[in-house]
């Protein structure tokens, strides 16, 4: 493991706590930003402990929302998901050299297919969980793509300020 | 136990996210009242289409037992119009006293449904219609058959609804004892579904076998002058205050097919005054 993901991750429990929960654009664009810390957490944790961490960052978020336990809901499923998800999104040869990639060491075709696809996964759960109806399926999957669409819009740019700052370097 | 303990360090990680899933379905539903009214309605909706589909494998089989009771309804409904032509006449005739069918049996909406399940073995007996709120149907609506009272719906979906009948140990239903006028509490307390016990009815009034028990106006759920029984059994406690009543029912809960649900006239304006009024 050569990076902590204690900073990220506290900074966007925080900012989802703070900002993100307050922003709901066009009642479209309701950006969960906290599960690029879901998506950054190393791989090489315990899958047990990476799922219990999960539902504790979901919680949080849970809590300031009142609204039960849903996102602690989703962010299990979407950690239990990432270790099946990453085998079928990044090719074997990376995996093979990395069993534990980081996020800017990837390429973007691997970087959207494996961030973007969990970030939408969990959007989209979290919107059909949240409105509990089948028939508001469409709605809430067009929630979900423009919310994660912005979400990995912001991940790729902190990547990219990261990997600028790591040349500086 | 080897092979058990094999499968589950196998599907470990899977077992433990079903364990948090759980916990997280169980705070949220507890907590989130909307997430518990969606339950409850995929719970109707679910029983419902079991219901249904058993309702209609077994239709078949009942057929000899409807076409009986469609014969007896028609032949009742001949004789209402009959007397309701002559109704002057048939006043002076008998002098009658009952005040059924009331005049004053005024209601906006009924609607005919079929019952999907009827429990009858339990304390909290409920039944299920066919027909939700897709169709008219509200909670708290008079559910009858005929002029039979069969009790109050409780919750609906978009296609079924939930009844409580009156033998819900849970349902307390004001009747009028029309020979003399006066009202007591219509309870069931658990046992055979044809009888239940007729309430708080002072001694003073005199009663006996026979006596007819109809929904009174104290309800803002069942219009008045709906049969609910007849006095079956009469019983007086030394130092008691009101008799020991055992009323038999006018509805036999093993034999329902097709009831209606009707909602009074006013019903919504008289319980914004009387909101605990039942």
């Amino acid at each position: 493991m050569n990076r902590s993901p204690w900073i990220l991750l506290i900074t966007v429990v925080l900012l989802q706590g703070g900002v993100f929960n307050r922003i709901h654009w066009m009642g479209l664009i309701n950006p969960m930003v906290y599960v690029m810390a879901l998506v950054w957490l190393p791989l090489g944790w315990n899958l047990a402990l990476q799922m219990l961490v999960a539902f504790g960052i979901g919680w949080w978020v849970d809590s300031s929302l009142q609204s039960g336990a849903i996102h602690a809901m989703v962010s299990t499923l979407v950690i239990y998901l990432r270790s099946y998800w990453i085998r079928l999104t990044v090719s074997p040869v990376t995996l093979q050299d990395h069993p534990d990639p980081d996020l800017r060491d990837l390429e973007f075709r691997s970087l959207l297919s494996y961030a973007g696809g969990l970030i939408f996964i969990h959007h989209a759960a979290l919107y059909l969980l949240e409105s509990l109806r089948l028939a508001h399926w469409g709605y809430a999957l067009l929630k979900a793509f423009a919310s994660s669409t912005l979400v990995f819009g912001l991940l790729w740019s902190i990547l990219q300020w990261t990997n600028q700052t790591k040349s500086a370097r | 136990m080897g092979a058990l303990a094999i499968w589950l360090f196998r599907y470990r990680f899977f077992l433990w996210l079903i364990f948090l899933e759980s916990i997280g379905a169980w705070i949220t539903f507890s907590e989130q009242a909307y997430h518990r009214s969606r339950l409850n309605q995929w719970q109707i909706e679910t029983a419902g289409s079991y219901q249904s589909m058993i309702h209609r494998a077994t239709r078949f089989w009942r057929m000899d037992d409807e076409n009986l009771r469609l014969n007896q309804e028609l032949a009742m409904l001949r004789q209402m119009i009959s007397d309701s032509l002559g109704v002057a006449d048939s006043l002076q005739k008998t002098n009658t006293t009952e005040p059924w069918p009331d005049t004053t049996l005024r209601v906006d909406l009924i609607q005919s449904a079929r019952v999907l399940y009827a429990g009858t073995n339990a304390q909290h007996n409920y039944l299920l219609l066919d027909k939700g709120s897709l169709d008219g149907i509200q909670p708290r609506m008079a559910v009858v058959q005929g002029h039979k009272i069969v009790g109050q719906v409780q919750a609906v979906s978009p296609r079924f609804a939930r009844v409580i009948p009156l033998i819900n140990t849970k349902l307390r239903t004001s009747a009028l004892h029309t020979a003399s006028q006066t009202t007591g509490s219509l309870v069931w307390t658990g046992g055979s579904t044809r009888y239940a016990e007729l309430m708080d009815f002072p001694i003073h009034i005199p009663i006996k076998v026979g006596d007819s028990l109809v929904s009174s106006t104290y309800s803002s759920v069942y219009p008045p002058g709906l049969r609910l029984g007849r006095i079956d059994r009469i019983e007086t406690v030394p130092g008691a205050i009101t008799y020991k009543i055992r009323v038999m029912l006018s509805v036999d809960y093993h034999r329902l097919d097709h009831v209606q649900v009707m909602r009074p006239t006013f019903q919504k304006e008289r319980e914004e005054l009387l909101p605990d009024q039942n």
